[in-house]
């Protein structure tokens, strides 16, 4: 013979702290995906994070090269490294809770 | 007799007129003036321009060799692409612009001149500052003399001759006391430079 427990016999927190971790998963997985779809977007620069852009330009009758900067922002890989960084950190965060728990 | 004298007295101030030193003003109205700095880094070549480029140079398109004169970058226009690494290279543990406002390079001789048509190949010879730091330097240029160009680079009317001058060179961050032996691992010492300047001189 089997008893159904009743609602205050059950118990309250489990289910509500594990919907919360998935929650923080999934926002980590979403966050890091748009982070690497943001980078690869904007030019996959490898090299360091620019807020300006060079922009070469030529003076006609002297034949100078010369350079323009043009506000841009292009992220670079320490921009992508730490938002990654940030994104296992959240989803880590989850596992610690729960040993803690 | 007299009319005689007069005429060979005036074809000497004419000549004389003719082969005096032009005084060329590397302030450009146009902007286009700049030194291009290049330095190797962890990740990638860190590339920047100087754009504040004053100074003179007094040249003489009938004696290169006597070129004599000054140029000077304000420290502040010293740029690269990210504004935080601006700030860093313009701050007190790299160039000190507030306490440096100026580099400056004073050309004391032109040598190994070379002179073809309106193009002069030489090595100039001079003193360089850096956060005060003055080290003799010498720096392969080409001197290009155009004769009543001004007028195509402003507007008409504007009678006046240009010069443009090309140049290489590098330097050591490390002799100009620029975070000297520090993070050698992160940013090179060695800094190259290209140099492409016009200066113009007005007909009055």
């Amino acid at each position: 013979m089997t008893t159904t427990p009743s609602a205050s016999e059950s118990p309250p927190s489990t289910s509500s702290v594990a919907a919360w971790r998935v929650l923080l998963r999934m926002l980590a997985g979403i966050a890091s995906l748009f982070l690497f779809a943001f980078w690869a977007a904007a030019g996959a620069n490898r090299g360091w994070t620019k807020d300006q852009i060079p922009v070469k330009q030529i003076d006609e009758v002297t034949g100078i090269e010369f350079v323009v900067y043009k506000d841009h922002f292009m992220p670079g890989v320490e921009f992508l490294g730490v938002g990654l960084f940030l994104c296992i950190a959240l989803f880590a965060v989850t596992f610690i809770c729960r040993k803690a728990r | 007799m007299k009319i005689t004298r007069l005429f060979v007295a005036s074809l000497a101030l004419a000549i004389s007129l003719g082969a005096a030193p032009i005084s060329f003003d590397f302030k450009d109205p146009k902007g286009v003036n700049a030194i291009q700095f290049l330095l190797d880094s962890l990740l990638e070549p860190i590339s920047g321009t100087a754009s504040g480029v004053s100074g003179k140079v007094s040249f003489d398109p009938e004696a290169p060799a006597a070129t004599t004169g000054n140029i000077i970058v304000t420290t502040a226009s010293l740029k690269v692409g990210n504004s935080t690494m601006t700030e860093h290279l313009l701050g007190d543990s790299w160039l000190n612009a507030a306490a440096n406002p100026q580099i400056t390079f004073e050309l004391v001789k032109l040598d190994n001149v070379r002179t073809a048509d309106t193009t002069t190949m030489a090595d100039a010879i001079g003193k360089l500052t850096i956060k005060g730091v003055t080290k003799d330097v010498t720096v392969p240029v080409k001197l290009t003399y155009l004769p009543d160009a001004l007028e195509k680079r402003t507007k008409p009317g504007n009678k006046g001759d240009l010069l443009v001058v090309r140049g290489e060179s590098t330097l050591l961050r490390s002799d100009y006391g620029i975070q000297a032996g520090k993070n050698e691992d992160k940013v090179a010492n060695e800094i190259k430079l290209t140099i492409a300047i016009v200066g113009s001189a007005p007909k009055t």
